[in-house]
């Protein structure tokens, strides 16, 4: 199989800053599983009142090894090469070329045609070697667990050359390992997560590169994408890197890898590609269709959908679910997501309001009452799902979990046995507390409406939404808004912890570590540094094992059981209510071949190189 | 007359500091900042956002920043040895002669915090589109204002003075952005007649502004300007029709001053023609509050419009101020906003000037 791209795992989290950079502030970046564990805050919420699911020896632990590497993709043999340029539209502009300080997804995007990683992700989610033949894991001897340790031997392609003809060999696993670690480093998208990891690399063979974990790091298959030359990293000094790294004024000045790379950039205007003429080297197998390729870079979407229309470009890149109404009679490509909106519940402010044995009770009946088909259907008009698990159905570890049902009658029921009485505002009390929930989100239209839909599900069975200001909608900066950027009391923070129920996207990551740091105790922001993602406070040592079972082990087979058992908790004990996913849409050429998709950061440019166009 | 602009050029300094400490103080007290964008990377540590505020000078107190922005103060230096070049002499002195080589005294706007790249280079690269966008449009808006406006105060409370007034409310009341929408929708979507936006054609025609646009303009020089021309109808139109509405009430109301004075019916008792009495004697003397309006709107040529350069995805000045106020790129909006106040207060200057031009009774001893 012909492959690009590289799209780093460890750039997963910064998929979502982008996305909220992008669409105007929807989807929150994945955390890291790499955060810092910290001790569980003493200021932590307790442990939820819901009836403890102790994760059951899975019957799929013993079970073999999971395909995560058997992709079904296959390219269209390329039937013509054109005389003029690919040309992409993108309706935000680069701040980087460089991946590794990418801040939003149009960074990573630029990149995509001419950074390699080692290991890439195909439109059906498998990996496949980029650079490497082969993926390693355990099953394959490539990676080799030795007590808290382990060393993964990535085997580089013979022959490959980068743009300027010099060679692809450990060393340039070595130097970028070093640049990354480099006590100068400022500004790292991924952090060094995993990389700080690394104890050696083994460069006595030019293709055989053992690396050598001081601990058994499940990630390994995200870092070294892309991978950097060392010839060139050691041109520019670490504390200008970040200005004279493939910097956008001199793009000529940097070496590369991928198919196109970059040779002119216009600020907000138009980056130029050529073909690389070392390619072959690395996928001899593909046959490029353009000559080269440019980025169109438009000022808003509108003008960039409209540039469509006016046969300006073959692809538009950046859109989703919420512009699928204005796309009708456009060609286009309309795909699954890996980006989820949900609503997220406090833990810590539920228990505070109306103590620990109230909270899975009135979450259960939270689930039960809120009527997705109305977000889905008459809020967004059909153009995405409901759904129960966050997720990816695409995902190898996905597992089927029940549906959460509509069933506002049984929610009334709960909330009867449990002694929560209705006022004559029809409003719940119990212990002269007033079941209202402040619900908190963006200023999104269509979150915005969905506040309305909440608040006359939830009346239905006696709970008040509150959604008047300070909460409700309010300015995405100040719902997601840092620890430091934001006062302790601001209300609708989630990382204050200021909101008991509140609607937003989060991406959910291929990488299962991704998202250690957003349910495992430890990742509870309270504590310092503040750096964790676990808004819902959820604290639990059942969830923790889980997530710890996750982190320690390079057996896929162990991650994806301990995967299902999270995602079978998830459910029963309501940690979020997942509402549905997003789409990914594109507008494309008809006569464009071999376009997919891909719902992860590789990223719809993931196989460029197999682009072509009918005659 | 020499006098007179050597000492407003003198005023205007310090008028010009006291502009940029403010702007700067309101930017930098602003919520938010460029460290902004890590807040919710989980991955980014504290110590790696103090590193990236100590490396662009954002841990440093606000007129400790100014100072080295201004070039007074010297970067690499603490204590009062900021004020010290790497020379040993005050750092505020010209680099020929040992002072600093940094701050806008040298004429170093510093580096973007976006991308990295020198301020001048950024703003630079942004000036020409912009110049070419707003002169065309300003030159069309400003000819079409007088003489309508001209024509519908000689012809007060007829039709094309009311038809003028209908256009004038309408043209004030549209939203830029909906307006511009609307044409993309209508004449790039519908029609597909016009570009839906850009500079240039991607497909045909090579970057503007590098060295093969300019073999490309020279080789083919009907094409390019044809090529230009037609990305440039849309957006010129929207800045004229939002914008010829304003200055034509004001032409309009500065001849109607004008034609009620004295002088003018003392013309028209001598027997002078009309034409005569409406271009020579109310004109003429109705250019006084024109040309101040005018004089401010010079800096528009430079600093764009934000809206309109965004709506038609135009590599112009007014896009690059937004993108910067997204992103807190302070040097980058520093300099933006430098040159517009350097702009407005040589701008009045000129108007003054040109007030002597048009109406000799007035000198500056």
């Amino acid at each position: 199989m012909s492959s690009t791209r590289k799209r780093s795992l460890g750039l997963l989290a910064v998929t979502a800053i982008l996305v909220a950079a992008c669409g105007g502030t929807t989807a929150t970046a994945s955390p890291s599983a790499a955060a810092p564990a910290t001790a569980a805050p003493a200021t932590a919420a307790p442990a939820t009142a819901a009836p403890a699911v102790t994760p059951a020896p899975s019957a799929s632990a013993a079970a073999a090894q999971p395909d995560i590497t058997g992709t079904a993709y296959k390219p269209i043999a390329n039937g013509n090469v054109a005389a003029a340029p690919l040309i992409v539209a993108e309706w935000q502009s680069p701040d980087t070329f460089n991946p590794y300080y990418a801040q939003a997804n149009v960074d990573i995007e630029v990149s995509t045609p001419s950074l390699l990683g080692l290991i890439n992700t195909s439109n059906d989610l498998k990996y496949f070697g980029d650079l490497v033949t082969d993926v390693p894991l355990v099953s394959n001897g490539g990676v080799v667990v030795n007590g808290a340790g382990m060393t993964v031997t990535y085997k580089l392609k013979p022959g490959m050359k980068w743009s300027d003809g010099s060679a692809i060999t450990c060393k340039d696993l070595e130097a970028t390992w070093k640049w990354i670690m480099d006590k100068d480093q400022t500004g790292l998208a991924g952090g060094v997560i995993g990389w700080e990891d690394i104890a050696s690399i083994d460069t006595s063979s030019d293709t055989n590169c053992v690396v050598t974990f001081n601990k058994v790091y499940e990630g390994y298959l995200g870092l070294f994408s892309p991978l950097f030359p060392a010839s060139y990293l050691a041109t520019v000094p670490v504390k200008d890197a970040a200005t004279k790294l493939y910097p956008l004024t001199d793009l000529k000045s940097g070496v590369y890898s991928g198919p196109y790379i970059p040779t002119e950039y216009k600020a907000d205007a138009q980056l130029n590609y050529t073909a690389n003429p070392n390619y072959a080297t690395i996928h001899p197998e593909a046959k490029l269709g353009f000559p080269g390729m440019i980025f169109k870079l438009y000022g808003d979407s509108d003008a960039m959908k409209a540039g469509f229309d006016a046969g300006e470009y073959d692809l538009a890149m950046d859109l989703n679910h919420s512009d699928i109404p204005s796309l009708a009679g456009k060609n286009t490509l309309i795909k699954d997501g890996t980006t989820y909106e949900q609503l997220s519940i406090n833990n810590k402010t539920l228990t505070a309001k109306f103590g620990a044995a109230e909270v899975y009770t009135i979450k259960e009946a939270l689930a039960l009452a809120i009527n997705k088909t109305d977000i889905t259907g008459r809020v967004l008009g059909g153009t995405v799902d409901p759904i129960s698990n966050p997720v990816s159905p695409q995902y190898w570890f996905h597992s089927t979990v029940p549906d959460q049902p509509f069933d506002p009658a049984k929610a009334n029921a709960i909330l009867d046995a449990a002694g929560w009485v209705k006022g004559a505002d029809g409003i719940r009390t119990k212990d002269g507390k007033k079941l209202s929930l402040d619900f908190c989100t963006t200023t999104r239209p269509y979150r915005v409406d969905s506040l309305a839909v909440f608040a006359s599900n939830l009346k239905d069975i006696g709970i008040e939404a509150n959604t008047a200001a300070p909460v409700g909608p309010v300015k995405s900066t100040q719902l997601f808004g840092g620890w430091d950027a934001e006062a302790a009391d601001t209300p609708c923070n989630l990382i204050h912890g200021t909101y008991d129920v509140s609607m937003f996207a989060w991406v959910s990551p291929l990488d299962p570590l991704g998202s250690y740091n957003v349910y495992h105790s430890s990742g509870i922001p309270d504590a310092a540094p503040h750096s964790g993602q676990n808004n819902t406070r959820t604290n639990d040592p059942v969830v923790d094992k889980i997530w710890d079972t996750v982190k320690g082990t390079v057996d896929f087979s162990k991650v994806g059981a301990a995967m299902a058992d999270w995602q079978n908790y998830y459910n029963k004990n309501v940690v979020e209510i997942p509402l549905f996913l997003w789409k990914d849409v594109y507008l494309t050429n008809p006569k464009l071949q071999n376009i997919t998709g891909n719902p992860t950061t590789s990223g719809v440019l993931w196989n460029v190189q197999d682009w072509w166009l009918q005659p | 007359m020499a006098r007179y602009i050597v000492r407003r050029v003198l005023s205007a300094i310090p008028v010009l500091l006291f502009i940029s400490f403010m702007i700067y103080g309101i930017l930098l007290i602003a919520p938010g900042g460029p460290e902004a964008r890590f807040a919710q990377n989980p991955k980014i540590t504290a110590a790696q956002v103090e590193a990236f505020r100590k490396r662009w000078g954002l841990d440093q107190a606000m007129p400790v920043q100014y100072c080295r922005w201004l070039g007074v103060c010297n970067p690499d230096n603490t204590g009062l040895a900021v004020f010290i070049s790497d020379n040993g002499v005050p750092n505020f002195l010209p680099a020929a002669i040992g002072g600093g080589d940094n701050g806008i005294l040298h004429g170093d706007l510093g580096f973007s915090l976006r991308d990295g790249r020198p301020v001048t280079v950024v703003i630079g690269e942004r000036i020409l589109p912009t110049l070419i966008l707003a002169a065309v449009a300003w030159a069309i808006w400003l000819t079409i204002a007088i003489l309508a406006g001209m024509y519908a105060a000689v012809h007060r409370y007829g039709l094309f003075d009311s038809v003028l007034t209908v256009f004038s409310y309408i043209g004030f009341s549209l939203p830029t952005f909906w307006l511009g929408i609307m044409l993309l929708a209508v004449f790039a979507s519908g029609l597909k007649v016009l570009p839906a936006g850009g500079m240039w054609s991607t497909r045909d025609v090579p970057i503007f502004g590098t060295p093969d646009y300019w073999a490309f303009a020279s080789a083919q020089p009907w094409k390019a300007a044809t090529d230009l021309g037609t990305h440039l109808i849309l957006p010129v139109f929207t800045l004229v029709v939002v914008s010829v509405a304003g200055d034509s009430r004001f032409v309009r109301a500065a001849m109607l001053d004008s034609l009620s004075q004295d002088y003018v019916r003392t013309a028209r008792a001598k027997g002078v023609s009309e034409r005569m009495v409406t271009m020579k004697h109310a004109f003429r003397n109705a250019l006084l509050p024109i040309v101040t309006n005018v004089g401010l709107e010079v800096p528009f040529l430079f600093t764009g419009a934000i809206v309109t350069e965004t709506v038609f995805s135009w590599p112009g000045m007014g896009r690059l101020s937004i993108e910067a106020t997204n992103s807190f790129d302070y040097p980058v909006l520093m300099g933006v906003l430098l040159i517009a106040a350097l702009l407005t207060v040589f701008a009045n200057l000129l108007a003054d000037i040109l007030y002597a031009v048009v109406d000799p009774r007035i000198t500056y001893g």
